[in-house]
C-alpha cells in the first residue's frame, strides 16, 4: 500500500531529528528580540532606507562585502585554492586574501576573505533546488539581488560567493571558472567508483544491509544510482528472476552483462564476488562509463574514522571504506561518534538514541556505557568523556565480540 | 514561562518532525519551529489555563511551513540530511520506495505535502486536517488525491513496486 510506504518513507525521515537542546531560551530572545525590533521603528527605517535588509541565504558571518569598497575589475593571473576548490579568475585589485574557519548548521567549512569577495566552501551536501541558471552544469541558487551564488559543486562540496555590489557583473565568471580538484572517488567495499556523472552533484549516501551490501546515491528529482555486492557462488536469485540480460562486454578484463533497457549492469569479480550497478532512467546512460571507472581501493581495511579508531574487528567482514561500518554474511557494525549536548552524559546520550528499547548498564573501559536494542539492532552506548559518546550499532553478533569491538575504540 | 518551557520540552521533538516534513528540510524546520513557538510564547497568557496548546502550535507551524515555501518558489535551498549507517531489514525494493516517496514529498505543491503529512504522519481525519489549513473538506480530499496520485506515479516511473 502506497500510504503505508509514505508512513514509513516519513517516519524514516523525520527519526533522527532532535530540537536544540537550548530551544526554550532560543525562543524566548528571539521573542524578546521581536518586541525590542518593534519598538525600534525608526531604526528599522533607518536601516531598510540604506538598503542592508536584503540578506541573502547561508549567511556564515557578520562581515558583509557589501558595505566595503570596490574594486577594480581586471583579470588576475593567480590562482588561489580554499577546502580542495582552486579559484581561476578573480577581479585585479582585490589584494591578499585572509583564510577562515567557516560554520553553518552541520556544514564545516573555509573562507578566503577580501574586502570585496568571500569564497566559501564547505564539506557536506546541500540539495540546490534553484531556476534554469547552472554554474558549469549545476543548477545555482542567487539572491534576488544578483551578489550571492550557492551550489553543490560534488558530492560532498558546497560553495558559496558573495561579492560587493560592485563586483556583481565579475560574480558569474568567478564562478564559472572554479574548478574541483580529482576527488578520490566515491568507495563501496572494495571498489573504488573514481567517475560519476559530471551532472551527478547532490548526492545522499545510504548503506543497506539485507541478502546483500548496497550503497545508493540519491540525488534531486528521484535520481538515483546504486551499487550492490553479494558473495556467492551463483549471482542472487532475485537478480536473476525473470530478468533478460542483453549481449555481454568486456570492461578492463572482467565480463559484463547488462541488464534489460539498460538500467543496470553485472559481472562477477573475483569469483564468487558478484556485482551490480543500475541507476535511475536518468543516469542510465553513464553506466558504462561509471564501470569503466572503477578502480580496487589500495586500504581494504581502515581502522581510522575522523576521531574515531577501531582497534578490534571480527573476521571476514567487508568494509565500506569512507564510514565505519562493516558487512558481511548477515552481521553488521557500525560506528557513532556523538559530540555536543547530546552527549553530555550517558542520560542525554539514551535520550538521544531512536527507538532504543529495554537495556541494562554496563561498562566500556570502566566508563557508563548502556545496552539495549532498537528495531533492527544491538546498541550500546557508552561515554567516552563528557560531550563525546559512542553509538555502536550491531547485528548477527554475540555480547563478547560487541564488548570487544567497543573497549578497541579510541576516540581522539 | 515554566508552563511554556514544559510545553515545549515534552513536545518539541513531535513538533520538529511535523516542521521538517512540512517544509522538506531540517534547517528550514528548526527555523519554522522557532518562529511558530515565538509566536505561541508571546499570546501564550492568553491560552486559557485547560486548552491544550499544540493543535494551536501545529496550526502555526503547518501554515508558516506552506508560506515559507511559497515565498521561496524560485529559490529553494533544501539541506539534505546525512542518513545515519544503519542496516535495514526490510528488502531493498521496500527501502527504494521510501527513497523515492521521501524525495517525491519534498518534491510536492506546499499545500499538496501538508495534507498529505497531516493526514498520513498525524493521522488526522480530512475534517480536522480542513481545520488546520483554514480549507473546505473537498480541497483536503482532492489534495490528497492529487498528492498520492504523483506519488505513485514517481514510484511507477521509477519501476519500484510499492507493495514489495
Amino acid at each position: 500500500m502506497l500510504e503505508q510506504e509514505l508512513r514509513q518513507a516519513m517516519a524514516e525521515d523525520a527519526q533522527d531529528l532532535r530540537p536544540a537542546s537550548d530551544l526554550v531560551d532560543q525562543v524566548v530572545r528571539r521573542s524578546r528580540r521581536r518586541t525590542r525590533r518593534r519598538r525600534g521603528v525608526l531604526a528599522a527605517a533607518l536601516a531598510l532606507a540604506v538598503g542592508t535588509a536584503g540578506t541573502g541565504w547561508l549567511i556564515t558571518d557578520r562581515k558583509d562585502p557589501d558595505q566595503v569598497a570596490t574594486a577594480r575589475h581586471v583579470t588576475s593571473a593567480a590562482p588561489v585554492a580554499v577546502g580542495g576548490v582552486t579559484v581561476g579568475y578573480l577581479p585585479e585589485g582585490l589584494g591578499a586574501p585572509r583564510t577562515e574557519p567557516a560554520a553553518y548548521k552541520g556544514l564545516q567549512g573555509s573562507a578566503l576573505v577580501w574586502p570585496t569577495l568571500r569564497i566559501t566552501v564547505y564539506q557536506g551536501l546541500y540539495d540546490v533546488k534553484a531556476g534554469t541558471a547552472t554554474v558549469r552544469g549545476r543548477p545555482v541558487a542567487q539572491n534576488a539581488d544578483r551578489t550571492e551564488l550557492l551550489w553543490q559543486e560534488n558530492g560532498d562540496t558546497v560553495v558559496q560567493i558573495r561579492v560587493a555590489p560592485a563586483l556583481k557583473g565579475e560574480l558569474r565568471r568567478i564562478a564559472d571558472e572554479l574548478s574541483t580538484k580529482p576527488q578520490g572517488g566515491e568507495r563501496f567495499t572494495e571498489l573504488r567508483l573514481t567517475h560519476f556523472p559530471p551532472d551527478a552533484h547532490v548526492f545522499r549516501k545510504v548503506i543497506f544491509a539485507g541478502p546483500q551490501l548496497s550503497r545508493s546515491w540519491v540525488g534531486a528529482d528521484h535520481r538515483s544510482i546504486q551499487i550492490s555486492t553479494v558473495r556467492s557462488e551463483h549471482m542472487p536469485r532475485d537478480w536473476v528472476a525473470g530478468v533478460k540480460f542483453g549481449a555481454p562486454f568486456q570492461v578492463n578484463g572482467t565480463t559484463v552483462r547488462p541488464g534489460p533497457r539498460g538500467h543496470s549492469l553485472y559481472w562477477e569479480q573475483p569469483k564468487g564476488t558478484h556485482y551490480r550497478l543500475a541507476a535511475t532512467s536518468h543516469y542510465k546512460k553513464d553506466l558504462r562509463r561509471i564501470i569503466e571507472g572503477i578502480r580496487p581501493v589500495e586500504d581494504t581495511d581502515p581502522r581510522a574514522f575522523g576521531s574515531l579508531d577501531v582497534g578490534y574487528l571480527p573476521a571476514n567482514l567487508r568494509s565500506f571504506g569512507d564510514v565505519p561500518t562493516w558487512a558481511s554474511d548477515g552481521r553488521w557494525i557500525s560506528l557513532q561518534l556523538v559530540e555536543g549536548a547530546v552527549a553530555k552524559d550517558l542520560a542525554a546520550l539514551k535520550a538521544g538514541s531512536e527507538r532504543l528499547q529495554g537495556g541494562r548498564s554496563r561498562t566500556v573501559g570502566g566508563r557508563p556505557a548502556w545496552l539495549g536494542h532498537d528495531m533492527s539492532n544491538e546498541v550500546l552506548l557508552w561515554m567516552d568523556r563528557p560531550g563525546y559518546g559512542v553509538r555502536l550499532y550491531t547485528r548477527g553478533l554475540p555480547q563478547a565480540e560487541i564488548q570487544r569491538i567497543a573497549e578497541g575504540v579510541t576516540v581522539r | 514561562m515554566t508552563a511554556f518551557a514544559d510545553f515545549v520540552a515534552a513536545r518539541a521533538t513531535s513538533l520538529l518532525r511535523l516542521a521538517h516534513l512540512t517544509c522538506g528540510a531540517p534547517d528550514e524546520a528548526e527555523d519554522v519551529l522557532q518562529s511558530a513557538l515565538e509566536r505561541a510564547y508571546r499570546h501564550w497568557g492568553r491560552l486559557r489555563p485547560d486548552a491544550d496548546p499544540e493543535p494551536y502550535v501545529r496550526r502555526i507551524i503547518v501554515n508558516l511551513a506552506i508560506s515559507r515555501a511559497r515565498r521561496r518558489r524560485i529559490l529553494r535551498i533544501d539541506p539534505v540530511r546525512d542518513v545515519p549507517e544503519r542496516p535495514v531489514q526490510t528488502p531493498t525494493s521496500g527501502v527504494e520506495v521510501r527513497q523515492v516517496l521521501s524525495a517525491a514529498l519534498r518534491g510536492l505543491p506546499p499545500r499538496q505535502r501538508a495534507v498529505l503529512v497531516l493526514r498520513f504522519w498525524e493521522d488526522l481525519t480530512e475534517a480536522q486536517t480542513a481545520e488546520i489549513l483554514g480549507v473546505s473538506l473537498g480541497t483536503v480530499k482532492s489534495q490528497a488525491a492529487k498528492g498520492l496520485a504523483k506519488l505513485r506515479g514517481v514510484v511507477e516511473l521509477e519501476g519500484v513496486r510499492s507493495d514489495a
